[in-house]
């Protein structure tokens, strides 16, 4: 398991990325 | 061949990170790739707009973010890496490549479908050179993505692909601060420009540093090849000799960066691990399996050619006086840290109980064989061969490395023992839950993966 999540953390960090980009949008958007 | 693993400097008789420190080095990453973003958020802000604009502004603040951190992953920063290895680096390079190559194309398409007007930007009769800048950056991002994921069934060679990749990478990193600082949107204020300006700017320099001043500081530190072998096993073996300086300092189990010939400004440069022991800086062997066009001329190289060595790197070593018990699996040419390791260990007449399982295809394919014969006598060295194609007359194990083979070659997993593993991808898949099975912790598995490059 641990290994499996240290493959893909660029891939987790992409999505965590692209969540906080999304909600930062959202929130000025208002 | 090459390496790596999440680590740093903590166990006592190798480098593995911890999660603590993953997670704050993870932290630091998204911190960095989200700075355009908070940086033009701290400007001025002008009045929102849809929903759908704003995401598409926000993917490309961040795709100028991750791109510019590509730069840096790949740059073989030790400052930067910290206890992360280079495969890891950029295995998480090749990850995150992606997502940045996604941003590139959401960023205007989520803008066009948002509001039609953005239409305009990609319009050569608009405004000819942003047209175009801004067509090229979605041209070379997927150029290249599919370079680097295809590049040996594009038939691309190593130098062509990794001048194609640093080349379209710089200037695709210009082009989008460019872009960013002409939009005069978030970026309106000369105060968000100057910010963005110096941020972007670093990663720009830190690649010139790397392709360019490294080179020229490998210049001052010239090798020579003194000594070439072609052994039976399709394994080179070269000694390099320092000319003028003390040599290179490095760890059991650590690798350098070859280049042969005048010039260190070659693009022919390639990863191995020195095999041989680290108390002879100036002195450096290598055993190279020759699998490419590159290795392959290896076994003309002339004594005397000129070499530089750009290094050591890899957090995949150990501290041989430690005194812990030990299980090295090597796959392969992965056996070349390792054999560096137990050089190691037998020159300072370790006596700690040691495990080598060696897994190869075939019996042909066994390198250092004899060597590895003779370092089990003078090591409490227990060696299993395993082979996938054994020979009729085969006595040893067979098949693949898994949780049986190591439950019926192994001591029962304590916490004095650490493990080495080092192999091609598909063995480190099946060998790693195979150890975290048998109860070793994260912190006591070390290992390397190859195909680096």
């Amino acid at each position: 398991m641990a290994h499996d999540i240290a493959r893909h953390l660029g891939t987790l960090v992409s999505i965590v990325l692209l969540i906080v980009a999304v909600g930062v949008a959202w929130w000025i958007a208002g | 061949l090459p390496k790596l693993k999440v680590a740093s400097a903590s166990t006592e008789t190798g480098f593995n990170p911890g999660v603590g420190k993953t997670v704050a080095w993870l932290l630091v990453y998204m911190a960095l790739a989200l700075a355009p973003m908070l940086i033009a958020l701290g400007g001025e802000r002008p009045a929102p707009r849809s929903l759908l604009v704003e995401i598409g502004a926000m993917l490309g603040l961040l795709g100028l973010g991750v791109l510019a951190m590509q730069l840096v992953l790949s740059g073989r920063h030790r400052w930067f890496g910290l206890g992360f290895g280079q495969d890891n680096l950029l295995q998480f390079h090749r990850q995150t490549g992606q997502f940045a190559w996604l941003l590139v194309l959401a960023h205007p398409l989520t803008l066009i479908v948002g509001d039609r007007d953005f239409l305009a930007y990609l319009d050569p009769r608009d405004e000819l050179l942003r047209a175009l800048a801004l067509i090229f950056v979605m041209l070379a991002v997927t150029t290249l993505l599919v370079s680097s994921l295809w590049r040996l069934a594009l038939g691309l060679s190593y130098e062509v692909w990794r001048t194609l990749h640093a080349t379209l990478s710089l200037l695709v990193v210009a082009t989008g601060l460019g872009h960013a600082l002409l939009v005069d949107h978030y970026s309106a204020g000369l105060g968000t420009k100057v910010a963005l300006t110096l941020l972007i700017a670093v990663p720009l320099l830190l690649l010139l540093e790397s392709r360019l001043l490294r080179p020229w500081r490998l210049k001052q530190r010239p090798w020579r090849v003194i000594e070439r072998e072609s052994r039976p096993d399709d394994v080179i073996r070269l000694v390099l000799k320092a000319e003028g300086h003390s040599g290179m300092n490095f760890r059991p189990g650590q690798y350098a960066w070859l280049t042969l010939g005048a010039s260190p400004f070659s693009l022919q440069q390639h990863p191995f691990s020195m095999s041989s022991v680290a108390s002879r800086p100036d002195c450096i062997e290598f055993f190279i399996k020759q699998s490419g066009d590159f290795t392959r001329s290896l076994s003309t190289v002339e004594i005397g050619t000129d070499a530089w060595l750009e290094g050591p790197y890899g957090v995949f070593t150990m501290v041989p006086s430690a005194g812990r018990r030990t299980v090295f699996i090597a796959g392969g040419i992965g056996i070349t840290p390792v054999f560096s390791m137990l050089r190691s260990c037998a020159e300072l007449s370790c006596s700690q109980p040691m495990w080598l399982i060696y897994a190869n295809n075939a019996k042909g394919d066994i390198n250092l064989g004899k060597e590895i014969a003779a370092l089990s006598e003078r090591l409490s060295l227990t060696v299993i061969h395993v082979l996938n194609e054994p020979p009729d007359d085969w006595q040893g194990e067979t098949g693949y490395v898994d949780a049986d083979l190591l439950a019926r070659t192994l001591p029962e997993d304590s916490e004095d023992i650490d493990y080495f593993v080092c192999g091609p991808q598909p063995m480190m898949d099946s060998v790693e839950p195979a150890l975290r099975q048998r109860g070793a912790s994260v912190r006591r598995i070390h290992s390397e993966r190859f195909d680096l490059v």
